[in-house]
């Protein structure tokens, strides 16, 4: 079997940059409609979202009118647009229809979201009669999607990895998994992290990992993929070869491109300005480098008995040790 | 963050984002939200119940639900309302779900931060800030989350204590060493005289053990020697006796060999008669041999004698056979002709016989085609009746359309009287209701008249008003019921009217049922009807065949009449062919012989041949005996002679066998001689060795005692040894106490030197700590600084305001380059700057985006101040706590 699909994440469409409201909007169009025509031009099966299409539940009728145009250009090529929600695309309980379900409505986007049970995960076909389901079958790949559950969705991974087993895969030569998560070591971000571990639960499940939810592009071991919000993944692929697919980052070109705020990083933890205050303070004296090299190794000896989880009592031995070596 | 708080005592409490003002006496909302999320101790919430905190986690802005029973602290889950999963299930868990999500370090209690740096009160931390000095410090440390540093310096400083004390103990104790050293030379001298004395014993001692092992040497010597001598004595013997043996045996051979000189004298007298013998008896065998074949020579010339007579008579035999076979030739040519006309007659008969065949053959195929035709015949009138009888079954097809018009038109009387019984029902139903209906309206007319009928009161305009309404009411009920009433009776006669539906109905499905069987058998025979064009078909090839077997008939017929003369020509000839006879047989009988003819000519040719090579052979053994009387004469003259040497001859013989057996008797004579030289050789050497050792024995003689005596001298020197070796041991101990005290002082001076630097390390590492406590004190007090500038200037008009911090000095606002402290700044900027102050130590500490602020009600009021709070993005709500 032989397809190609762009892979695209947290697009963000009706964000609005307080530096340059007008601007941004505009940016984010051009980047939008780039996309389709890429899309159109390159003649590929499908297009996923993997989460934050939009900036917020409900945007502006600006922004809404350059997604309806672009999806309604897809939909006319026969393009199927498959999409998750994200962290910025969350409804409360209760809330009322938001475009993304109007456009879900009118046949433009797949919109996937698994069933979750008490204790199982159950997975749909999507149906055009229900518009909605877990998973959406294109000739033979299947594309499942979760969306955004924070810290919960490392949690409900070996559920959606049992869900997935459970089903007859056996006419699927491709599939691939949608999660807005971030993926933990590769990015730095606030914010839960999904453990590589978790994910290993669906390697010999899913083909394809594709995350969104980060602003900095990654790929991990050719299976895992965060396109970010500067460009997009052209997967091209070919089950009869190994691996099945090869992705290609295509990134925005320069005059559509948006210098985006960067997201709050993980501070670095207390104990990180202690290391470094007292490496300052150990090579700052007067010395020869093994007298410092005495002194930082002092310092760490004294630091970790006082309150690194060494003992105290300990201490001592320790510091006789050290001037016998000395 | 925080959206419903549910206490054990039933109160629920929503909280939307900003400012919320905490009612009253609600102070146990406070202690529910420390309890469920910051495992704050449950004072104040009751005994038993559960609490329940709604809040969205700061870390992935999703909503979750705290549980946390009062009674058993234990049951403390956090749950995923959106998928109803648990997220964290137990006290550890949850803390540590709860740590990472509100993004607290490892080295913070989250009671700590629940109680220290969100639950704040403005008057307290204004409070703090005009403090003396000391506290001051302490409670900002403790703030900063830096608390750690003192309690960590202090227990430095024990550490030191300890270590000091432990070098004035070594010191005291290698004092100790060093007075017990002095004695250490003393020692050493008793050591070496000691260690003098017992090596010159050893010395001594290892002297007598050499001569020892001498003498024990030389006294195994001796014994080794005596045993030799006693081996050669015997071997000595042994010799002398092997000696006398041999000498008897050279006498004998002597003898022997005298014999023989006698017996070879004795065979010279007797040769010539040996040699006469001997040729005497070669020619006997010779001619014995040339005699042996005269035998047989007589034996082959009588069998050749036979043989001629032999074949003399074949000849005769033979000649007669020829004489028979040329009678037989003759009779052969005289019976071809007989044969020729047998043959003739033969050939006539093979033609007869087979018409006669034929005749047979058509009368059977006649037989055959009469049977396969009478058959044919049978079939074809059996197929004839089976299609007069479909024939006749067409006519019945004819009313299978009207059974079937008339299964339709009862299917539709059924249906329609169906819908009539279905009709009844439902007028029965109707009925039923609307027959309730009549009795409500019933009742309600008498309730009516009840009221219309009433007397009038003291409000008597409103009751005459009743009245009438009740007037109206009753009308229309009239009404009402009237054309209930009516309906029913329409329905009841409709139902009437239809009342027979129910038997027409069982009426029609009886029909239905007798039509469904006469359909079916109709179809049945529609069925037999199909197969009427075949059996036509069939009757048609019958009706063929039949002719064909006619026109066969009559063909066998014809061939028959043809062939009826065929058996009665078949018994002519064979009369006339039984009457020639049997010429073929004689004839060939005849040939036979003739046959033979040329065999029996070379036969007679070969026994010619062979009787004249039989003459030639009888002439030949005749001469061959004549030759052979001779020879007899010269055996007789041979045997003659022999008689005559015979005993010459004998003698010779014995005088040979006595000179052969004595053959060996020289060689072994000379063998013995030099036997006995040998071992009178031997014997000589063990004489001369056995002097030898009897020599060497003597000189050892003295070796025992010798042993015996330096046995007891090495025996003293032991004992001697022994007592030495005991005084240089105790010396030995005494010195190795002595060294071991002093490795022992030295290992103590070491140890008092390890202490003292070990001592200066740790006061080394305890000030590198205090400074790092204080440049990371510095660092923080800069980073909440920065951090509550930015809350200073949303909370305050003026955009220079500044949170100022150094590290030896309190908080303080900055503005337009002057700093004023606490105490000097007015009621608004200085809840401001602790506000701001306090907010930053909160983002220090964790991301928790809601804080509890008691004594801030007038500045509120004040300052509006939830328009004041809302641009600062870090934090969602501000809890205003009453004040108590």
């Amino acid at each position: 079997m032989r397809t190609s699909f762009l892979h695209l994440a947290d697009v963000r469409l009706g964000y609005h940059d307080p530096a340059d409201p007008r601007g941004s909007a505009e940016q984010l169009g051009k980047q939008f409609r780039f996309v389709i025509d890429y899309a159109l031009e390159q003649r590929v099966s499908f297009v996923v979202f993997a989460g934050d299409l939009f900036d917020s539940p409900q945007v502006d009728p600006a922004a809404f009118q350059v997604a309806l145009r672009g999806l309604s250009r897809l939909a006319e090529k026969g393009v199927a647009a498959i999409a998750i929600r994200g962290r910025h695309e969350v409804v409360r309980p209760g809330g009322e229809l938001t475009w993304y379900e109007m456009l879900s409505d009118e046949g433009l986007v797949v919109l996937l979201a698994p069933q979750i049970r008490a204790r199982d995960m159950a997975l749909e076909r999507w149906t055009r009669r229900e518009l909605g389901g877990s998973f959406f079958d294109l000739g033979r790949s299947r594309l499942f999607g979760m969306p955004y559950y924070g810290a919960m969705t490392g949690v409900l991974l070996p559920a959606l990895a049992d869900a997935i087993v459970a089903l007859d895969n056996r006419e699927t030569d491709f599939r691939m998994v949608l999660l807005h998560a971030q993926l933990e070591h590769f990015s730095e971000e606030v914010g839960p992290k999904l453990s590589y571990g978790d994910l290993l639960l669906l390697r010999r499940h899913v083909d394809y990992v594709a995350l969104g939810s980060c602003q900095s592009t990654y790929d991990a071991e050719g299976w895992v993929y965060n396109p970010g919000p500067g460009g997009f993944f052209h997967v091209s692929v070919d089950t009869v070869v190994q691996p099945k697919h090869a992705a290609r980052y295509v990134a925005y070109p320069e005059a559509i491109s948006l210098r985006w705020p960067p997201a709050p990083r993980v501070g670095a933890p207390r104990h990180s300005d202690e290391e470094r205050l007292f490496d300052e303070i150990a090579t700052s004296g007067t010395g020869t480098p093994a007298e410092r090299a005495l002194k930082r190794d002092l310092i760490r000896l004294v630091t970790e008995s006082v309150w690194g989880g060494g003992d105290i009592g300990q201490l001592e031995v320790r510091l006789l040790e050290a001037a016998a070596r000395g | 963050m925080l959206r419903v708080i549910s206490t054990p005592s039933g109160g629920r409490h929503q909280l939307a984002d900003g400012v919320s003002l905490l009612p009253a006496g609600e102070r146990e909302l406070l202690a529910a939200v420390g309890y469920a999320l910051f495992d704050v101790p449950s004072r104040g919430l009751g005994s038993a119940g559960q609490v329940e905190i709604e809040f969205e986690s700061p870390l992935d802005r999703r909503p979750y639900v705290a549980q946390r029973a009062v009674d058993v602290a234990q049951h403390w889950q956090i749950v995923d309302p959106e998928t109803g999963w648990q997220a964290a299930f137990g006290p550890e868990d949850a803390g540590l779900w709860l740590r990472r999500h509100f993004q607290v370090d490892d080295d913070v209690s989250l009671s700590r931060l629940f109680r220290d740096l969100l639950c704040f009160s403005i008057p307290a931390s204004l409070g703090l800030l005009t403090s003396e000095r000391g506290w001051r410090d302490r409670r900002f440390s403790d703030l900063l989350l830096m608390d750690r540093y003192p309690k960590g310096l202090r227990s430095v400083s024990a550490v030191r204590e300890t270590m000091e004390r432990h070098w004035h103990e070594l010191t005291a104790e290698a004092r100790l060493l060093e007075g017990q050293d002095s004695l250490f030379d003393d020692f050493r001298r008793e050591h070496d005289v000691a260690q003098g004395r017992l090596l010159e014993a050893e010395e001594q001692l290892s002297g007598l053990s050499r001569q020892l092992d001498l003498a024990q040497e030389r006294a195994e010597r001796h014994a080794a020697l005596s045993l030799d001598l006693d081996r050669v004595r015997e071997e000595l013997q042994a010799g002398r006796r092997m000696a006398a043996a041999l000498e008897v045996r050279l006498e004998r051979w002597q003898a022997a060999l005298s014999l023989r000189e006698q017996a070879q004298t004795r065979m010279a007298e007797h040769q010539q008669d040996w040699t006469d013998f001997q040729a005497a008896c070669g020619e006997i065998a010779r001619l014995r041999a040339q005699l042996a074949e005269v035998e047989a020579l007589r034996g082959e010339l009588s069998a050749v004698t036979s043989e001629q007579v032999a074949a003399q008579r074949g000849e005769a035999h033979l000649q007669a056979d020829h004489d028979r076979i040329a009678a037989a030739e003759r009779e052969a040519v005289e019976l071809a002709e007989q044969v020729h006309k047998q043959q003739q007659l033969e050939q006539q008969l093979a033609l007869a016989q087979e018409r006669s065949l034929r005749l047979d053959f058509i009368h059977r195929q006649v037989q055959e085609n009469l049977a396969d035709a009478k058959r044919l015949e049978v079939l074809a009138a059996e197929v004839e009746r089976q299609i007069v009888d479909l024939e006749a079954l067409g006519a019945q097809q004819a009313s299978l359309k009207k059974l079937e018009q008339a299964l339709e038109t009862a299917f539709g009387q059924l249906r329609d009287a169906s819908r009539q019984v279905d009709q009844i029902h439902f007028l029965d139903g109707a009925i039923r209701v609307t027959s309730g209906q009549l009795d409500e309206l019933r009742r309600g007319i008498s309730a009516t008249e009840r009221l219309s009928a009433s007397p009038l009161g003291p409000g008597g305009a409103v009751q005459a008003a009743e009245r009438t309404l009740a007037g109206h009411l009753r009308e229309a009920l009239d009404r009402h019921l009237d054309a209930l009433e009516r309906l029913v009776r329409d329905w009841q006669n409709e139902s009437r009217r239809l009342a027979d539906a129910a038997q027409q109905v069982n009426v029609l499905r009886s029909n239905i049922h007798q039509l469904q069987q006469e359909l079916e058998a109709v179809r049945k025979n529609e069925f037999k009807l199909g197969g009427l064009p075949a059996l036509k078909q069939h009757r048609k090839q019958l009706r063929e065949q039949i002719n064909q077997l006619k026109q066969a008939y009559d063909l066998l017929l014809k061939h028959q009449q043809e062939c009826a003369d065929g058996p009665a020509r078949v018994s002519n000839l064979r009369q006339e062919i039984a009457g020639l006879g049997e010429p073929r047989s004689q004839r060939l009988a005849a040939l036979s012989l003739v046959a033979r003819k040329e065999t029996v000519e070379s036969e007679i040719r070969q026994l010619q041949r062979a009787k004249q090579e039989l003459d030639d052979r009888h002439t030949e053994l005749a001469s061959r005996l004549s030759v052979l009387a001779e020879a007899e004469a010269s055996l007789r003259a041979s045997e003659h002679k022999r008689d005559e040497t015979q005993l010459g001859y004998d003698a010779y013989l014995t005088q040979r066998g006595l000179f052969e057996i004595t053959a060996e008797a020289p060689d072994q004579l000379l063998d013995c001689q030099s036997q006995i030289q040998a071992q009178m050789r031997l014997v000589e050497e063990w004489e001369a060795r056995e002097t030898g050792l009897c020599e060497a024995i003597r000189e050892l003689s003295a070796a025992p005692l010798e042993v015996i005596s330096l046995r007891a001298r090495s025996a003293d020197t032991e004992v001697v040894v022994e007592r030495c070796k005991a005084a240089y041991d105790q010396a030995r101990e005494k010195l190795s106490t002595a060294e071991e005290n002093r490795e022992r002082l030295e290992q103590r001076r070491r140890d008092v030197a390890r202490h003292e630097r070990a001592t200066a390390l740790l006061s080394q590492a305890r000030s590198a700590v205090d400074e790092g406590g204080r440049k990371l004190g510095e660092l923080l007090r800069s980073r909440v600084a920065e951090v509550g500038t930015g809350y200073l200037r949303a909370l305050l008009p003026e955009s220079d305001a500044k949170l100022a911090w150094a590290w030896d000095a309190a908080p303080g606002l900055s503005k337009t380059g002057i700093f004023r402290p606490a105490e000097d700044l007015a009621g608004p900027e200085a809840a401001a700057l602790v506000l701001a102050l306090r907010l930053a130590l909160v983002r220090n500490a964790s991301q928790v985006r809601c804080v509890f602020v008691s004594g801030l009600d007038g500045w509120s009021q004040a300052t509006a101040l939830g328009r004041r709070l809302a641009p600062l993005s870090d934090f969602d709500q501000f809890v205003v706590l009453p004040a108590v």
